[in-house]
């Protein structure tokens, strides 16, 4: 039996890469996520109350039925059952650097950001359903190119499922528009997931980011990163090409590493510092690593 | 400004492309990748890169100087901006090769021909575009030229103050000849003469020489070396230099009244004379030094004359010096020697007197003499000393005369003591052997450790002092033993049971002295730095100074008057007249008639001059002058000013002490360029090791190795 806090072999993102059905693969990554937690990662304000529980430490105090304490002296916690007035938000990067693969001799096999992020969106969107809660898509690069209202049900699962199967990484990243236009669009107590890789300055994220945050109940920032971008390359002489601009610069890659692990780690501090200041989260998500692992970190 | 001593080695200077070339190979061209965005990297990694090809570029132009200064260094960079001369590119050297080549320079102790050698190692140094013929000028006339790789010997030079005499002379045929001689073999190049001085005549002589000349040849360069301190020092010791001295330079005439008088000797042994010392702070000790016979010369003793015997090997040999006594008529003092050399006697003594000796050699034996002149008579180890020679020596004992006897390997004892020694009633001479002899260090001799204290190298001439073959002596009575031989070591003065060496007797009015040793032959006896010199001369000039000899010499720069009151004013010289015959047995023709004499000289070579008249036949000798005072640092300016302002620009004078390295040479910088390279690699090392630092501080990720989160 596979420990929750152990990477799966059978979720590996080779596996993963060579199921081809997104909903299987959102089914894959959820099981494994969920496996052995509470399957209700999103709690509402309205829940109907479901049952009484014995508490045991560690649950929220908030829902500690006192007058039972006061009655029976017994701790008891109140359990709910959700309504589906709560909405998650997915938005999806789609902007060319998006695309990237890490070790790209091994692109058959390796997940793309994109890719890790459409697993990751669809995992949370069947979540979502389980729980009859809306789910709403958007995508964009330096725009919000499309979107999904909130809707919840098999066939708005479906219609999520198919647009994130359809998603094509391409042009440019303007971050800041594309969260504005998203905030635009946010309504009502909403759980938004921003897939991206971050990878523009950081003051013109944090002012989209900023956007985001007033409309939303939670909002979690999920930074797709490879192997490539942390680590750098090996050694040798490369021309680096911008997936996004096209611009090119020669490097070498042993003499570069630490500038552009400097360079990186400021880059992150400064992404960490603005959505600490703004109260949300912020989960790296590497695409080699196992995913139901990252859909744990993810989830409230 | 820079030469190079390997200029060929440039050859290789396309190895300087070896860095670059191995940086274009390696360069390979970068593999283009994606990358989702450089935006928030792109000034780092751009920073980066600079920094990376910066030092790229250091290290190869750290390589590439590395290898330049190697190459640098290998081809024998020479700085020459302090040399005195241009580098003569293609020269002639000519080189004064006289016999002071061998002198002790004063300043760096080293002798000049260490510096010669210097000099052609410095020639030989230059860099392939300077050829230098070089002409080495002997005093002899020998032509040599021995050193130099780029050298050529094919002059044969005009032997130089030998030939010449006059200094004056002998510079002018230098310089002239020496040039001619060059242009004449097809040499080109410019000229450049060395010439020592040692003093103002030579000084003078030079200046006067050399102006002329140095005008007429704008392009040559004379370098003078100036030994004026030498000169003085070689003054003071006199003789004691006889190791190392120059024609002309060395006088034992000492000024004062003390060294008029001959050497005393003692038997007594506390009197023995360890030196000869005269007074006036002049130290002036008696040497003989015999040399071998194949050499050719005689022993000798008193003024010194050097010659180049061997100048290609830089040997300085000695040869005799002439010396003419004469006793007042009809006295004479005679000397027959054991070969045909002219004579071979000393001149002390002199300090104004005139001594006189005349000279038998065995060929003259046979001529009319009469011995009833000679007053003083030295068979001196006769090779034909037969029953007449030895009748004649008696003869002139009994007519109130004196005769040293030298015995040899030339000496018949039979005939000696049938003929001459019992008849005196001297004793008998008994067979020659060797005595025993062990060893007889030199240090023991006082007058060997004298001279050491001097200078002068006593082991030279192995055991000085040492009498290795004597015959033996049995003393009549009335014989006086004056020397006598150690027995067991063989050391003159020496033992309990002496073996005699030189005895005396007076018979009648005259006196006989018997040496039972040769004082000539090193292989009998090796007298170079005993007593046996003073021993010698005082045996001779004792007799003959108070025989009232008059020693007849002259300097060879001096004119010589003969008093002939029937010579008229302006008469020529001609057959029937005088007649006056070189050392060599040539007519000699610098004469000229005077009213009442004649005036002969100056005399172009030194030795014994036969004058015949119509009424006699006497001798005279001519001996080198005395020297004139050393060239003084004050003497510069008269010398530029002899030289005149043009040929003053092309001479360079030098003092003693300078360095003839410096001429040519200059700074030799292959090892400062060899610290450059090595400090250049460890520069380019250390780059390197930072470069690779860096790489090692930041792995790259291996894609094979598994991830654990």
């Amino acid at each position: 039996m596979q420990t929750p806090t152990s990477a799966s072999p059978a979720l590996s993102p080779d596996l993963l890469a060579r199921v081809l059905g997104l909903k299987l693969r959102a089914k894959i990554v959820l099981e494994g996520a969920l496996a052995g937690t509470h399957r209700s990662p999103f709690h509402g304000y309205s829940s109907e109350f479901a049952q009484f529980k014995g508490y045991v430490p560690g649950d929220d105090l908030r829902h500690l039925d006192w007058k039972v304490y006061g009655r029976r002296d017994q701790l008891v916690t109140r359990q709910y059952r959700d309504e589906t007035n709560t909405r998650v938000h997915l938005l999806l990067d789609t902007s060319a650097s998006m695309g990237y693969t890490a070790d790209a001799v091994n692109t058959e096999t390796g997940l793309s950001k994109l890719d890790a992020a459409r697993v990751l969106a669809a995992a949370l969107t069947v979540l979502a359903e389980r729980q009859r809660d809306a789910v709403s898509l958007a995508t964009g690069g330096e725009r919000l190119e499309s979107f999904l209202p909130p809707a919840s049900g098999p066939r708005a699962t479906s219609e999520v499922l198919a647009r994130l199967d359809a998603l094509r990484n391409a042009g440019q990243t303007d971050l800041e528009t594309l969260f504005v236009q998203e905030a635009a669009r946010i309504t009502g107590q909403s759980f938004v997931f921003l897939f991206t890789d971050l990878w523009q300055d950081a003051d013109a994220v944090a002012a989209g980011l900023r956007r985001i945050r007033r409309k939303s109940r939670a909002a979690t920032v999920v930074q797709l990163r490879t192997r490539d971008e942390e680590e750098f390359f090996g050694d040798g002489t490369f021309r680096l090409r911008d997936m996004e601009s096209g611009e090119t610069l020669e490097i070498a890659a042993a003499q570069s590493r630490p500038a552009y692990t400097a360079a990186l780690k400021e880059h992150a501090l400064r992404m960490a510092a603005a959505c600490s200041k703004l109260n949300l989260r912020l989960v790296t998500v590497r695409t080699d690593e196992p995913l139901d692992g990252a859909l744990r970190r993810i989830l409230p | 400004m820079f030469s190079f001593l390997t200029p060929a080695l440039f050859w290789l200077a396309p190895l300087l492309a070896v860095p670059l070339a191995i940086a274009l190979m390696g360069r390979a061209q970068p593999k283009t990748r994606d990358f989702p965005s450089l935006l928030p990297v792109r000034e780092s990694l751009q920073r980066a890169m600079r920094k990376h090809r910066l030092k790229n570029w250091l290290q190869l132009i750290l390589r590439t100087l590395a290898i330049l200064f190697l190459l640098l260094a290998a081809a024998g960079p020479v700085w020459r901006g302090h040399s005195l001369l241009q580098p003569p590119g293609s020269a002639i050297l000519l080189l004064h090769n006289g016999a002071y080549a061998a002198l002790p320079s004063p300043g760096t102790g080293e002798p000049l021909f260490d510096q010669q050698n210097a000099l052609h190692r410095q020639l030989d140094s230059l860099t392939g575009g300077n050829t230098y013929v070089e002409r080495l000028i002997p005093d002899e006339g020998i032509p040599g030229a021995t050193v130099g790789k780029n050298t050529e010997n094919d002059v044969s030079m005009t032997p130089f103050v030998a030939r010449f005499g006059s200094p004056a002379e002998g510079y002018t045929r230098l310089l002239h000849n020496g040039a001619y001689a060059a242009r004449r073999s097809g040499r080109q190049g410019t000229l450049h003469v060395f010439v020592p001085i040692f003093d103002t005549r030579e000084a003078d002589a030079l200046a006067k020489a050399a102006r002329p000349w140095l005008e007429a040849h704008p392009e040559a360069r004379l370098i003078v070396t100036d030994y004026g301190s030498t000169a003085a020092r070689l003054r003071a010791f006199g003789p004691v230099v006889a190791d190392f001295t120059k024609e002309g330079m060395v006088t034992l005439h000492a000024p004062s009244a003390a060294a008029q008088q001959p050497p005393r000797w003692s038997t007594a042994r506390t009197q023995r004379p360890a030196s000869v010392k005269t007074g006036g702070g002049v130290t002036r000790v008696e040497v003989v030094i015999p040399l071998s016979e194949q050499r050719g010369t005689q022993w000798i003793s008193g003024t010194f004359t050097l010659q180049d015997a061997d100048s290609a090997r830089n040997k300085v040999a000695f040869a005799s010096v002439s010396a003419v006594f004469r006793v007042p008529p009809p006295a004479t003092l005679c000397h027959v020697g054991p070969r045909g050399a002219a004579a071979s006697l000393a001149t002390l003594g002199e300090g104004g007197q005139r001594l006189r000796i005349r000279s038998l050699v065995p060929e003259n034996l046979g001529m009319t003499t009469d011995w009833t002149d000679c007053k003083l008579l030295y068979l001196a180890n006769p090779p034909n000393a037969d029953a007449a020679l030895l009748a004649r020596a008696a003869a002139v004992i009994r007519s109130g005369g004196k005769v040293i006897l030298e015995t040899g390997p030339h000496t018949d004892p039979v005939l000696w003591n049938r003929n001459l020694l019992v008849p005196l009633g001297l004793g008998r001479l008994t067979v020659a052997g060797p005595v025993a002899a062990s060893r007889s260090p030199v240090a023991a001799y006082p007058v060997a450790a004298g001279l050491a204290t001097v200078g002068i190298r006593a082991e030279r001439w192995g055991a000085p002092g040492k009498v290795t073959t004597a015959f033996g002596f049995q003393p009549a009575t009335g014989t006086t033993v004056l020397l006598t031989t150690e027995s067991r070591t063989g050391d003159a003065l020496k033992g309990t049971k002496p073996l005699p060496l030189l005895v005396e007797r007076a018979v009648g009015g005259g006196e006989i002295l018997l040496w039972t040793t040769s004082l000539s032959e090193p292989t009998w006896s090796d007298i170079g730095l005993g007593p046996w010199a003073a021993l010698a001369h005082q045996a001779i000039l004792a007799k003959a100074w108070a025989a009232g000899i008059e020693s007849r010499s002259i300097d060879t720069d001096s004119q010589l008057v003969i008093a002939d009151a029937d010579k008229g004013e302006g008469e020529d010289v001609g057959e029937g007249t005088l007649r006056v015959f070189g050392p060599q047995g040539d007519r000699f023709r610098e004469m000229r008639g005077e009213p009442g004499g004649w005036i002969l000289g100056p005399f172009n070579r030194q030795g014994v001059y036969r004058v015949e008249s119509a009424h006699d036949t006497t001798w005279f000798a001519a001996t080198l002058a005395e020297p004139p005072p050393p060239f003084q640092a004050s003497d510069r300016v008269r010398f530029r000013e002899l030289l005149g302002e043009t040929a003053g620009r092309q001479t360079l004078l030098l003092d003693a002490d300078e360095d003839w390295r410096k001429l040519y040479g200059g700074v030799r910088l292959r090892s400062v360029l060899l610290g450059i390279a090595a400090l250049l690699l460890f520069a380019e090392g250390v780059v390197s090791l930072r470069l690779t630092n860096l790489s090692n501080l930041t792995k790259p990720p291996n894609p094979s190795e598994p991830r654990k989160y």
